[in-house]
């Protein structure tokens, strides 16, 4: 680890707590001095946090917003497209016919319908969300989920941010926080229900006391290099680390996660068996286990062809019945106050459909939704032109989003962090909380 | 170069030691100092011991002519000794001050000499004919040449010392010339001629190299014994000239390197007047523009501001002052008013680089004032950071402090600016170097700035102070530095726009320490008779000598052997290969396998992967093909690696890359048809093959400005990006220096040129035209050069174009290829980046940490660690034509290199004098390569690379393989797409122990690897099922494991523990493999140390 010592706009000096802590602070361990540094970082406004987690369920690919969220059936078909919109719990707010169960749960949600930003292309438009930046070369700006982790601790054995799925591998990591903070990655098939964080699993039909052999066997080894490295930074990071993985390995409590045999049939049908309804039952039970930020979602948005067949038959009924199911048992359980539930892509599509029956890729418009930890409960926030072209009123860009979120789990959005070249850098500068959108 | 003998070590160890009396030689106004306590060697150094100046040594250009001797170097026949560069520093120094003395200890071979002229004993000159000056010999007398307005290019007239003044013995000979123009010579402190040379000195030639011993054309040589030399940017007094007499001319220990000596009276530091530049100090400069001088004058206090330090301002001026406090009270910072679009209603700019824009903007009248000279005491300015009135920035300032008064006292004053008279020209710091000799000692920094007009002013009080490591070192708001723990680091030193650094030193104070470094250093170390091998390790051990830091014992073989190979070709050597190697009788057996290694494949492999992470070879930049586009860039640098092309001419063929390599269109195109179609096929391309390489230029959505940030980053090692839209905030960079060197790179274009579209539009249908997919090649674009309309970037200061310049070094020739006029920039010996970054680079790959830290981040405000170090690795590179390998075996052969990890109770805390080897992780490839060697299973990376490949040698950043794009993300290998070294991560994550702990690919290749071919054995598996393998037979096992993932034997505990294990598990191959699992969880494996 790097130790630069800048000063920061405060003329306050960054005091090194990791080197500061082997030679110094005698006693504490790496653990300790981390989630001392995470609580120094955190800035006053964290004991007013609304939120303590966040569930991000990603349709990548670019979901069709317009026909989800925002339809416009008033406008020339070649626009209006095929679907129709129905009432929903939330007086006045109509959405689309096929998410009858979502529209179920409108009133608990804040639906953003003024969204928009600058990057029509899946790469670099899905580091654009996950991170609030548009990507340049000049530095990797990290994900929500990797400032989250930074920021905030987790319980010991706990990880701060898991992510299912791969589509999305580079958006989704640490940028200049350093890889430390790239998320836990879930494996295994959703629909046979043997899922399981990559990483944190013991192979098949071994035994915890296996472990511990193995374990008094590598401190056996590992003895002599105490003298080598009786302290320091890269030797002290490791011990810590082995004590935090096998913690992790010894800890019920993530992996009773993926047990889903432990919620009963009805709460199984509720969410449905494919990948996102799993999935997201999945999400809520880490969320109770401690973890700060999951990440699940399915692809297959990107429907340049057949969209209306497409999210007919398929990927709007599997949303529908799963983060209705999320919104409503979470708020049963009593952790919809807590906990955040933000569904996005990386940008919606083009109102115009092509020839194929598709839209194609738009960003500049899109809906999103936001639910509990802090947002209000049933309030539709801005809104787009009679065309679903551009937004017309509270337009907001992904940095106000992720602004939001981050001050709702209690981190300053101004929080100035460093970066690997010691340039001193605010989270979200540019970014402005939605304050009408907050509870 | 020959490793010094031992007796000379013990000289050197002492003669470097810190502990030399302080009653010696005068040092004020020192410039350069050769003692000739070389011993050996072709390099004369220079020991001014300036510390972040660049030292100016001399090299020996025909060593048999000379001979070292006690202290002194005796020159038997003709030769020349000289600098690789002009003496610019020197040069400067001297003709800013109008004075110099020239002094030298000698012993003439010959008391009446003849010639055709005047043997020159020193002499800044460049033929017989053309001189700044000149100490020379004609006949049986001394004389002095110096040239100024009044005297010409020869420097005639001279001035002579009497006749009959030579003698063949030991002679101080001391040539001085005042401002006035009073020169004088004075023989063994006597004076002995005096003669006023008029004039100037600001005609002296910049090109002019330093020698000795003869002139720079060879032919007016000297002969005799040179004991002393010294030059200074002042005249000494009668007095000096005698105190330096009195101090002789090499009583060992009083002319020592002092790399640490401190100032002669800290708390009344000397003016330092030729006080180095920060370095890197920029390439040499056209002087700056003088100034007309202002006709108004700032005004002047009725009633002076006393400054803490004791000072008292007499005058208050905008420039000098008010923004000096607006810049060290941190009211211009990018997260205050600095910031882009200001903050409540007060714009400043960013670290105060634009006095017109702060003056304009705290007078403006449109937003309301922020200063009211009426009635002073309302100002915004003054109200809000006192908070009288809000102020989001919180309290800035009290009324009762100083700097209320100043900024009081200016708006009283009318609140008016003389615009310049603060520009600053130079910023100095005193002592730019201090050796603290205990925890807790204090000593006071001065901060002098020198202003365009000529004048200086001590501005301590108006800047900023920061440690870079403050566990070493505090230093207070008004730069007073507080020693705490022995190790070293630099103070940063900002006075508005501008930056420098002093580095503290606080020595070890346990003085048994020294005396048993030198006694463990003088017993011959195991495998090598020779201590310090090369002018690595001089370097290296004289800072760790100042310091008082011992150095660890010499790595044994087993350490060395696992080091070498994973630093050299990313993989552990394989069990028989370490049997071989310690059987190995050979003395010269670790130089043996050095060279191997540094032939070997692999180790080509290694360098291409880091070449690739320099220059972005990020895939998804390229085109449909991307994957084997990065395998030709990859290869294009692995064929060039392997043949140990010049470092220069790798570059140079990156950097004026075109595609057709001036080959007519249609030859082009047919080879690119060949070669995509070969790539199309498989990994076997001939892109190798050509000269240049263009698909640097080919990526795409990557800007002039990236391609600018990137060069800059990978070979100047300089991060320019903060300056692409305001100063640099610990450089000199500005937004319009970035603009210049960013045209730079105008003229390349990927694409199709005019004259050759059609052609290439018609190629690029029938490509697309070919039905079958796996056929289909890419779209043919080519890179070119268009000087006519070139994609220049415009300064949105002056809305033009600037020309396109070297970094901080010249305008470039207008006409023709920029590209081709920087790369001769950069060849230049006096190059002030080139050599510099690439050596701090291979040294940072093989040492842990850079000297320069981090290696793309050259900067004022991120001085070298060992300045001298740093200089000698880069000028022996240039001096050995950039010859990559010779480099990195000197740094192999070193005993820095080879010190053992293991820490003594003096080192523990070196985290940057190499004072033993640091444990540091691995590259990810090079992790992933280790893993299966230690294993015994080979890699399986067919989908990336040849069959066959280590994971060094895949290029592509789009992994095809998920195993290894997984273990690829979790060990941070980057994508290529930021232009800074940081995006590998080196750090330590917890994915990465869980990885080994627990991943199944790693799982099952324990089992399948080296153990399984071990139980394979002799029927040893049946037998151990049957529980028929004995104890020791077991152990022969663990011991092979061992080897394979540790490169030595198991202690006698971890063999009885492994044991123990085996037998007591139920199933005795699981034992073994529990073995496997905690030998490559331990740190030992994971670590390269």
């Amino acid at each position: 680890m790097k130790t630069n010592v800048w000063t920061d706009c405060e003329g306050n000096r960054r005091r090194d707590f990791l080197r500061m802590g082997f030679s110094g602070l005698m006693g504490l361990t790496l653990t300790d001095l981390l989630r001392l540094e995470a609580q120094a970082a955190v800035s006053p406004t964290h004991a007013q946090a609304k939120a303590k987690s966040v569930i991000m369920v990603w349709l990548s690919g670019g979901p069709s917003t317009i026909d989800m969220w925002d339809l416009k059936p008033s406008a020339p078909s070649d626009i209006r497209g095929e679907f129709n919109p129905i009432p929903t719990s939330l007086d006045g707010l109509q959405i689309c016919e096929h998410m009858p169960r979502l529209a179920k749960v409108m009133h608990n949600v804040t639906l953003v319908r003024s969204l928009y930003h600058t990057i029509p292309s899946h790469g670099p438009g899905t580091v654009y969300m996950h991170s609030g930046y548009k990507p340049t070369p000049a530095l990797n700006y990290p994900s929500l989920g990797s400032i989250t982790a930074k920021m905030l601790t987790s319980p010991l054995g706990v990880p701060p941010y898991v992510t299912f799925g791969r589509s999305r591998d580079e958006a989704a990591t640490g940028g200049y926080l350093g890889s430390a903070y790239n998320p836990f990655e879930v494996e295994g098939n959703a629909g046979k229900g043997d899922l399981r964080v990559r990483g944190l699993s013991l192979p098949n039909g071994f035994t915890l006391d296996q472990l511990e052999n193995r374990k008094k066997l590598l401190d056996t080894f590992d003895a002599r290099f105490d003298a080598v490295a009786r302290e320091g930074e890269v030797s002290g990071s490791l011990d810590s680390f082995q004590e935090q993985a096998l913690a992790m390995l010894r800890a019920e409590g993530t992996k009773n996660a993926f047990d889903l045999n432990q919620e009963d049939a009805a709460t199984r049908d509720l969410y449905g068996r494919g990948e996102l309804g799993t999935g997201a039952l999945v999400a809520r039970r880490l969320v109770e286990a401690g973890v700060r930020f999951v990440s699940i979602g399915k692809g297959g948005w990107d429907t340049h062809d057949n969209n209306f067949k497409k999210l007919k038959e398929t990927h709007l009924p599997e949303l529908d019945q799963a983060l209705a199911a999320l919104i409503e048992d979470l708020d049963r359980q009593g952790l919809l106050d807590h906990t955040i539930v933000y569904c996005a892509g990386e940008f919606g599509r083009t109102p115009k459909i092509n020839g194929k029956g598709g839209r194609d890729h738009w960003a500049k418009s899109m809906a999103v939704l936001l639910a509990g930890g802090g947002f209000q409960r049933g309030l539709v926030y801005g809104s787009t032109d009679p065309e679903g072209m551009t937004p017309s009123t509270d337009a907001c860009v992904p940095a106000d989003i992720c602004a939001t979120i981050l001050q709702n789990l209690g981190i300053d959005p101004r929080q100035e962090l460093t970066t690997p070249t010691g340039r001193p850098m605010t989270l979200f500068r540019e970014g402005q909380i939605l304050h009408k959108a907050l509870a | 170069m020959k490793a010094l003998a031992l007796s000379t070590l013990a000289a050197s160890t002492l003669l470097l030691a810190p502990l030399s009396s302080a009653q010696d030689r005068v040092r004020e106004g020192l410039l350069a100092l050769y003692d000739f306590e070389e011993s050996s060697g072709d390099t004369v150094h220079d020991r001014a011991g300036s510390g972040s100046d660049k030292p100016l040594d001399l090299r020996i250009r025909k060593l048999s002519a000379t001979e070292w001797k006690n202290g002194a170097l005796v020159v038997k026949s003709p030769t020349l000794i000289n600098s690789n560069q002009p003496a610019t520093g020197l040069r400067q120094a001297i003709t800013k001050s109008g004075e110099l003395t020239v002094e030298a200890w000698i012993k003439p071979a010959d008391e009446d000499l003849d010639g055709d002229g005047p043997g020159r004993i020193l002499s800044l000159s460049g033929s017989t004919s053309h001189r700044n000056f000149t100490l020379g010999q004609e006949d049986e007398q001394y004389l002095f040449r110096l040239r100024s307005t009044s005297t010409d290019s020869n420097g005639e007239p001279s001035l002579d010392a009497p006749d009959n003044s030579v003698h063949e013995a030991l002679t101080h000979v001391v040539c001085t010339r005042d401002n006035n123009g009073n020169a004088k010579i004075y023989i063994d402190g006597k004076q002995r001629a005096a003669r006023k040379i008029g004039g100037k000195l600001e005609n002296w030639d910049a090109r002019f190299k330093l020698q000795l011993a003869n002139e720079a054309s060879n032919n007016r040589p000297w002969l005799g014994e040179f004991h002393l030399v010294a030059i200074y940017s002042r005249d000494l007094s009668p007095d000096e000239i005698t105190r330096n007499f009195q101090a002789g001319c090499s009583p060992p220990g009083t002319l020592a390197a002092a790399p640490s000596k401190p100032a002669p009276n800290p708390k009344k530091p000397e003016p330092a007047k030729a006080a180095p530049k920060p370095a890197p100090a920029p390439a040499p400069a056209p002087e700056p523009a003088p100034v007309p001088v202002p006709l108004k004058k700032p005004a002047k206090l009725a009633q002076p501001i006393p400054l803490p330090g004791g000072r008292n301002l007499t005058e208050v001026d905008f420039e000098r002052h008010v923004m000096g406090i607006l810049s060290r009270q941190g009211c211009n910072t990018g997260a205050c008013h600095g910031a882009l679009q200001g903050e409540s209603d007060l714009q400043l700019s960013l670290f105060s680089y634009d006095p017109t824009l702060d003056f304009d903007s705290l007078t403006a009248e449109d937003l309301g004032p922020m200063v009211t000279p009426g009635a002073a005491a309302n100002s915004a300015i003054l109200r809000k950071p006192t908070e009288e009135i809000k102020h989001k920035g919180g309290q800035r300032l009290v009324k009762v402090s100083w700097q209320y008064q100043v900024l009081l006292a200016w708006i009283q004053s009318g609140a008016e600016r003389v615009e310049n008279y603060g520009k600053v020209t130079d910023l100095l710091v005193t002592p730019n170097q201090y050796r603290f000799t205990r925890a807790g000692e204090t000593i006071p920094l001065r901060v002098e700035a020198v202003f365009s007009d000529g004048s200086k002013e001590d501005v301590t009080a108006f800047s900023k102070f920061e440690t870079r490591d403050d566990f070493i070192a505090t230093v207070s708001d008004e730069g007073q530095i507080k020693a705490l723990r022995p190790g070293d680091t630099a103070i940063v030193v900002s006075y508005r726009d501008r930056v420098t650094s002093s580095r503290a030193l606080v020595s070890s104070q346990d003085s048994g320490n020294l005396l048993a470094s030198a006694l463990r250093l003088i017993q011959p170390a195991p495998a090598s008779s020779a201590v310090l091998v090369n002018y690595i390790d001089r370097e290296v051990f004289a800072k760790l000598s100042a310091l008082n830091l011992q150095p660890s014992d010499l790595a044994n073989d087993e350490e060395f052997l696992r080091r070498v190979y994973i630093d050299t070709i990313g993989r552990l050597p394989s069990p028989e290969e370490s049997r071989a190697f310690f059987a190995n009788p050979s003395r010269n057996k670790r130089e043996e396998k050095i060279d191997d290694l540094l032939a070997a494949p692999l180790h080509a492999a290694l360098w291409a992967t880091k070449l690739s992470d320099m220059t972005g070879n990020n895939t998804a930049a390229l085109d449909a093909m991307g994957e084997k586009r990065s395998w030709m860039w990859h290869d294009w640098f692995r064929a060039r690696i392997a043949k140990n092309m010049p470092y220069d001419q790798i570059v140079g063929g990156l950097l004026m890359a075109t595609s057709r390599e001036g080959a007519e269109l249609n030859d082009w195109m047919q080879t690119s048809r060949q070669v995509d179609q070969a790539a199309m096929a498989g990994f076997d391309t001939p892109y190798a093959e050509r000269e240049t390489l263009d698909l640097f230029w080919a990526r795409r959505n990557v800007g002039v400005e990236e391609k600018a940030e990137q060069f800059a980053a990978a070979f100047l090692g300089v991060q320019l990006q903060c300056a692409q839209c305001h100063k640099h905030p610990y450089d000199q960079w500005s937004q319009a220096d970035y603009i210049a060197f960013a045209n730079v790179f105008s003229q390349v274009k990927a694409g199709a040129p005019k004259e050759a579209r059609k052609a290439i539009d018609q190629e690029n249908k029938a490509r697309k035209g070919e039905k079958d997919k796996k056929k289909r090649l890419p779209e043919l674009r080519e890179v070119y050069l268009d000087l006519n309309d070139p994609d220049s970037l415009t300064d949105p200061a002056t809305k033009k174009v600037p020309p396109a310049q070297a970094l901080g070094g010249p305008t470039l020739p207008t006409d023709g290829d920029f590209r081709a006029a920087l790369y001769d920039w950069l060849r230049q010996e006096d190059n002030p980046y080139f050599a510099r970054a690439f050596v701090n680079r291979v040294w940072a790959h093989y040492m842990g940490t850079g000297i320069v830290d981090p290696v793309d981040s050259f900067a004022a405000g991120n001085p070298p660690s060992n300045e001298r170090l740093l200089e000698a690795l880069a000028q022996d590179f240039i001096t050995h034509k950039f010859d990559i390998r010779r480099l990195e075996r000197e740094i192999l052969r070193s005993r820095a290199y080879q010190l053992s990890s293991l820490p003594n109770k003096s080192n523990e805390g070196d985290t940057r004098n190499y004072a033993r080897k640091y444990p540091r992780r691995m590259m990810a490839e090079v992790m992933i390569d280790v893993i299966h060697s230690a294993l015994g299973v080979n890699g399986r990376f067919e989908k990336d690379a040849p069959q066959g490949s280590q994971a060094i040698e895949v290029a592509s950043t789009k992994v095809q393989d998920g195993e290894l794009s997984y273990a690829f993300r979790i060990f941070g290998r980057p994508q290529r797409t930021a232009v800074c070294d940081c995006e590998r991560s080196t750090d330590l994550a917890l994915p990465q122990t869980l990885y080994l702990m627990t991943d199944d690919a790693v799982l099952k290749k324990i089992e399948s690897g080296r153990l399984n071919d071990l139980l394979a054995q002799n029927g040893r598996r049946d037998r151990l099922r049957e529980g028929n393998l004995n104890d020791s037979e077991i152990g022969e096992i663990v011991d092979e494991l061992f080897l394979g993932a540790l490169v030595r034997q198991p202690t006698e505990t971890e063999r009885l523990a492994a044991i123990t294990n085996v037998r007591s598990q139920e199933n005795p191959e699981a034992g073994f493999r529990d073995v496997v699992w905690a030998l490559i969880n331990t740190r030992e494996f994971i670590l390269n140390h």
